[in-house]
């Protein structure tokens, strides 16, 4: 289909109906092909959620390369139209018509690779069949604007009548549409919407802007606090699910995992398809995060191929992360209030409430210390070790390199970090029982090696204050049985104790 | 060949477990990208063979903003990293019982098989398994039962041979798997795969794995140590190589320390007369200049692996003495391991010095009791090495479990393969041999996290194929690593264009029964 050149007016009748038979008719012929190609792809090939080859979502992935090209010179016809009526533009009407075809051959080629990235790349939903039929039609009405207007070149004003402004103000009213579902598929249903000002809601029809969400439990008090402000839904507790979990979802995940986009076979926009899952199996396993394949997606390296979010979008936050592991393991409940959850959280109150179920409270975690470990590191030529990749798993205090460095000073000078040690292997440092008052303060302390040190009887008696403890390692240390007794007593607490163990 | 940490988990949190006044991977702003990006520059074979890269190398280091040779670690400073998970271990203690022992007379009690006596082993069973040569000439292949008693020992019941009395009175400890199993038939390979993962030479051990994978709890000492134990039998004795505890393509820190069994435990580590400490220090501390300057240079990582080979062996000079100074045991010691511990190299000595190295810190410590290979005069010869390794055996279980060690320290017993329950060559009620047998041998773990008392999987009649729950030795290595808080398929070192494991390519599976 090659664009055909602008004829001066002055071609002979004769000399253009001689070749102007066979040409319109191979014209028509190509055009009806088209028709039926474009709206037989769709039809044929519907896309229906399953990935296909890669090779074809390679192409299909030029898709939103192409698309913007047709879309732009589609924008500018009417303007050299426009500005073609009037004298000192009278030029452009000469290049309108390269324009016009050019942008039949991009939307043409647009179109195609669309249909090809929906049909392989995973798609399926009402959304992008509206989109594929929205490109098509697109096509067509460009198609059709680049026929009437050379019709309108050759046979004057006349023999199309009002029709090709018509139908390219059509094709424009189709191409904001289109575009429109391309963004909503690309960036989520309400990307457009989101940030839009109030007046131009109502003025659409569209439901007014709430305020801003409450983001942490301080604000959302705040503002049930404030008397008249919109009280109905302090009546009902918050769940937590709803105020932490679903908005972390609808700004990360929902895009793509939607009832018009559903990548994977997941959607997200619902708590019930949670537990559904996708193509992998249920994405929460209730009680356990770590067995789930949602938390296992989100918490992969970045640049791993099966991290979410994919593709570069914005991943959840290091906080959305830990509130979506807290209320997974506390048995991923759509209605658990956001208090009672949020009690646990460690962005919440540091108060240690309640312990959750078995693990014991949540350690804070060691990232923003970091500084503070490494300085105290390199004062006492001692170690604090992560016990994991994991923030909230605690450091371990290390003294094995050099024990005798580990003194009642290093100790003190731990402060506030001392809340992150969950181990702290002291065996034949340099402690006494002066160090034993400020372990026993440690909230999350739950080993404790003491083997082969200088604590006695009464350095034990304060760690009755620690309350975590599950291990305790006396080995080769003065301590008296009788100093001990109350400490084997305590259920969920081990004690280890052998005098005669020492060296000789 | 450094071990580079974006392979580990790009966005880890570079924690390295060493100490040391130097920057620390703490310390680190560096995206990871550029971090790849860097170590891939600056491997020898990059550097040197590529010209155009020496460019790009020297546009990174303005990236950077200071030499590049300093922006990452310290030379020497191994690089390691935090768990993927936390941990149920911290170190493990691998009792390796090389040349295989017959888990007819270990661990696979077969009452049934006294009735089978000199039977021939049932065609059905062996279903056509091609036999090594050893066997294969055979006019028949007639059923061994075991010549021990086996009795029910602790709460959990375990069957335990006579052959191992003081082993049965921690059987409670025990979880012993009756269905590990392996492809390789003959010792080196099947060796190599247990001790490696793989039957062909130049892969790290597991104990180099952990190294990569953790650093050092004690820097003073080495993170991987290998004890080799002198033999009570001496006949059809495996050479032992260096290959079994190699760092492979790791970096050469991570490959374990051999202390010899006689003699000085580290040769050459004395300093000579007349060279004191000092001296020894100056000159490590000129060997290490120059050595810095060549990496400034050239910027092969091995430069820097060699540093911290000095260095160590100048703290191990202080270090070892001291591990290896038994004078202030307490008799209690003495009445636990036996007389026999303390003359150095024995099975019991060793198991000694690994309970001194666990309670110092050290992460993997592999002791190796060759002539377990019992092509013939089995039952005199395997008693022997009971009566040898069993109490030492006990004596390390009981004092890890006494001292509070044995919780997270793991402990494992076990060799390469089985034994055939057919008697190779002839068959006498108490002489007889077995030959070697991939298809199921027994293993048992204790502490570091497994369930207390149990018995895993389940062989036939004749301990020849495995009936119920099969542990592969990929499977058991991925539930070595997950003791240590490491996930097998993210655990890798990117080598020869392959994201290098320790369980390979092949599916292996954590055996959660074990875990407790």
């Amino acid at each position: 289909m090659s664009p055909s050149p602008e004829k001066p007016t002055s071609l002979p009748r004769a000399a253009e109906n001689l070749y102007s038979r066979p040409r319109r008719l191979v014209t028509a012929l190509l055009c009806l092909a088209l028709v039926a190609g474009l709206s037989a792809l769709p039809l044929l090939w519907p896309a229906d959620g399953q990935e296909r080859s890669s090779l074809a979502i390679f192409f299909g992935r030029l898709h939103p390369l192409f698309l913007h090209f047709p879309i732009a010179l589609l924008a500018v016809v009417p303007l050299m139209e426009v500005c073609a009526l009037f004298r000192r533009g009278r030029h452009l009407r000469a290049s309108v018509g390269f324009i016009l075809w050019l942008t039949v051959a991009g939307s043409l080629a647009a179109t195609v690779l669309g249909w090809l990235l929906a049909w392989a790349g995973g798609y399926s939903g009402e959304l992008v069949n509206n989109h594929m039929l929205g490109g098509c039609l697109l096509s067509l009405a460009v198609l059709l604007a680049a026929l009437l207007r050379r019709q309108l070149v050759r046979r004057g004003p006349g023999s199309v009548g009002i029709l090709y402004p018509v139908v390219l103000l059509a094709a424009l009213g189709l191409l904001v549409w289109t575009a429109h579902q391309g963004g909503q598929l690309t960036h989520g249903e309400r990307y457009l919407e989101e940030h839009m000002p109030n007046p131009l809601r109502r003025w659409l029809g569209l439901p007014e802007r709430e305020r801003k969400p409450a983001r942490t439990p301080a604000a959302g008090a705040a503002e049930a606090s404030v008397p008249g402000a919109t009280p109905a839904p302090a009546a009902q507790p918050v769940s937590f699910f709803e105020e932490r979990i679903m908005p972390a979802f609808d700004r990360t995940c929902v895009s793509c995992h939607n009832p018009n986009k559903t990548k994977g076979g997941l959607r997200m926009d619902g708590y019930e398809h949670l537990l559904v899952g996708g193509d992998s199996g249920p994405s929460i396993v209730a009680g356990d995060a770590a067995r789930s394949e949602l938390y296992r997606r989100i918490t992969l390296p970045h640049d791993d191929e099966e991290f979410m979010p994919t593709d570069g979008k914005k991943p959840l936050t290091a906080e959305e992360t830990e509130w979506i592991k807290q209320w997974i393991n506390a048995g991923a409940s759509p209605d658990a209030p956001l208090s009672e959850l949020s009690g646990v959280a460690v962005l919440a109150a540091p108060k240690a409430a309640a312990p959750a179920a078995n693990a014991g409270p949540q350690v804070p975690d060691y990232h923003p210390q970091l500084e503070a470990v490494r300085a105290w590191e390199r004062a006492w030529g001692l170690r604090l070790v992560p016990v994991s990749q994991s923030g909230t798993d605690g450091l371990i205090l290390r003294t094995a390199s050099s024990p005798s460095r580990c003194t009642d000073e290093a100790i003190a000078a731990l402060g506030a970090l001392g809340d992150l040690i969950v181990d702290a292997e002291l065996a034949r440092s340099a402690v006494t029982d002066r160090a034993l008052a400020e372990i026993a303060a440690w909230r999350h302390l739950r080993r404790l090696d003491l083997t082969q040190t200088a604590v006695t009887s009464r350095g034990v008696e304060s760690l009755m204050k620690a309350t975590g403890l599950r291990a305790l390692n006396l080995t080769a240390t003065a301590v008296e049985e009788s100093a001990l007794a109350p400490l084997r007593a305590r259920v969920g607490l081990t004690v280890y104790a052998a005098p005669e163990l020492g060296t000789k | 060949m450094r071990p580079d940490p974006t392979q580990h988990d790009p966005h880890a949190h570079l924690c390295s477990d060493h100490a040391g006044e130097g920057p620390t991977v703490w310390d680190l702003p560096v995206p990871a990208s550029l971090k790849r990006e860097w170590l891939e520059l600056e491997t020898r074979r990059h550097f040197l063979g590529r010209t155009g890269k020496a460019l790009a190398w020297a546009g990174l280091a303005s990236i950077l903003g200071r030499n590049p040779s300093t922006a990452f670690a310290r030379p020497g400073a191994p690089v390691s990293f935090a768990p993927h998970f936390a941990p149920k271990a911290k170190r493990a203690i691998y009792l390796f019982m090389a040349g295989a022992p017959s888990q007819i007379e270990t661990w696979d009690y077969k009452p049934g098989l006294t009735a089978m006596y000199d039977k021939d082993l049932p065609e059905s069973v062996r279903g056509g398994q091609v036999l090594t040569g050893m066997t294969s000439s055979q006019a028949r292949l007639p059923v061994a039962p075991s010549p021990f008693g086996f009795t029910q020992h602790g709460k959990a019941g375990h069957w335990v041979s006579n052959l191992f009395p003081y082993t049965a009175r921690v059987a409670d400890e025990l979880t012993v798997v009756k269905s590990l199993h392996t492809e390789a038939i003959n010792h080196e390979p099947a060796i190599l795969q247990i001790t490696t993962g793989s039957m062909f030479a130049g892969k790290p051990s597991i104990g180099a794995w952990l190294s990569y994978g953790l650093g050092a709890m004690n820097e003073e000492l080495p993170t991987f140590v290998v004890l080799t134990s002198k033999m009570p039998v001496r006949a059809n004795v495996q050479a032992l190589s260096n290959r079994l505890w190699s760092s492979g393509f790791l970096s050469p820190e991570h490959a374990a320390v051999a202390l010899r069994s006689g003699g000085d435990p580290v040769l050459f580590l004395n300093d000579p007369e007349g060279v004191s400490r000092d001296v020894r220090r100056a000159m490590i501390d000129g060997v290490n200049a120059m050595n810095r300057d060549l990496y400034e240079s050239v910027g092969d990582p091995e430069i820097n692996a060699r540093v911290a080979q000095y260095e160590m062996a100048f703290r191990m000079q202080a270090s070892v003495p001291d591990l290896t100074d038994l004078s202030r045991e307490p008799q209690s010691t003495w009445d636990l391991y036996g007389e026999r511990a303390k003359e150095p190299g024995t099975f019991a000595y060793n198991c000694l010095m690994a309970r001194r190295m666990a309670e110092r810190g050290v992460r993997f410590t592999q002791i190796f009791l060759r002539s377990w290979d019992t092509h013939g005069d089995l039952p005199a010869r395997i008693r022997d090495l009971a009566k040898d390794s069993d109490q030492p055996t006990y004596a390390l279980i009981e004092d890890l479990k006494r001292r509070g060690l044995l919780d997270d320290t793991l402990v494992i017993w076990g060799g390469e393969f089985g034994r055939t329950v057919y008697s190779q060559g002839g068959l006498k009620p108490d002489n007889f041999g077995r030959d070697h047998h991939p298809r199921c041998f027994s293993m048992w773990m204790a502490g570091g996290g497994v369930k207390r008392g149990l018995a895993y999987g389940e062989t036939d009649d004749f301990s020849y194929n495995i009936v119920r729950d099969p542990v592969h030795i990929r499977d058991f290595h991925a539930t070595i690593l997950h003791q240590f808080g490491f996930d097998h398929n993210r655990l890798s070192f990117k080598f020869q264009g392959l994201d290098q494991k320790l369980t390979g390519v092949l599916p292996a599976k954590v055996i959660h029964g074990l875990l407790a």
